[in-house]
């Protein structure tokens, strides 16, 4: 699965891009308790918005390996 | 010189992200509806400050995939609900005070409805596409 974080996102956690390979479907709220290196993530749980295949979702989504996964911190564009 | 294809290409497409400067002149380019009486344009300009300090530039970075789909979702509201015709040009990479980030051109046949087409789509990119300014260059530094 891929993982990509932009703008503060990628600050919070240290990179732009990650690719984890998921054996089975589970919440991104679940996915996301697995792994430590994403803890910045949930403490940004209230501000930052999630897109899966580049659909906004939620942390309750399902998701599995072949989706790509974005982290979105508040947009500035315009 | 441009193929006659990527010309058609143009006047159909409403959704432009590019590095490149953007140039008024050609975003107006295929905007001739004789049913049309009214064309909104729009301009978001960089500012020389940014809460209060004075900037020479910012760069801006984008969900590139994403942003396109979700501009064109809000494009296609728009022209559904005010039956307008609307293209928007957004910039990124490092851009410089005085020069445009993104210019949407919007055509309807009466100002009302275009002026508030434009107003929506405008909204909705700066509150919905992920687009973000990630560095703001200060002036002396």
């Amino acid at each position: 699965m891929k993982l990509l974080f932009f703008a503060q996102a990628a600050d919070w956690v240290g990179t732009k891009k990650l690719e984890i390979h998921l054996k089975s479907p589970l919440s991104l709220e679940e996915f996301i308790k697995k792994i430590p290196k994403l803890d910045p993530i949930l403490k940004h749980k209230k501000i930052i918005k999630v897109s899966k295949n580049q659909e906004f979702i939620n942390f309750q989504t399902e998701i599995q390996d072949s989706d790509e996964i974005a982290f979105l911190p508040p947009v500035s564009g315009g | 010189m441009k193929s006659l294809s990527s010309r058609r290409l143009a006047a159909v497409k409403s959704v432009f992200i590019t590095r490149n400067p953007l140039s008024i002149k050609k975003a107006i380019r295929h905007f001739s509806n004789p049913k049309h009486g009214a064309i909104a344009l729009f301009c978001g300009v960089v500012r020389n400050k940014e809460n209060g300090v004075e900037i020479r530039a910012i760069t801006y970075e984008a969900y590139l995939k994403m942003a396109e789909k979700e501009i064109f979702k809000i494009v296609e509201i728009a022209r559904k609900k005010w039956d307008v015709t609307i293209k928007v040009f957004h910039r990124l990479g490092k851009i410089l005070v005085g020069e445009n980030s993104l210019i949407v051109v919007c055509s309807g046949k009466h100002r009302q409805e275009t002026f508030k087409a434009s107003q929506f789509v405008i909204h909705q990119i700066k509150s919905k596409v992920p687009i973000w300014k990630v560095k703001f260059h200060k002036k002396n530094g």
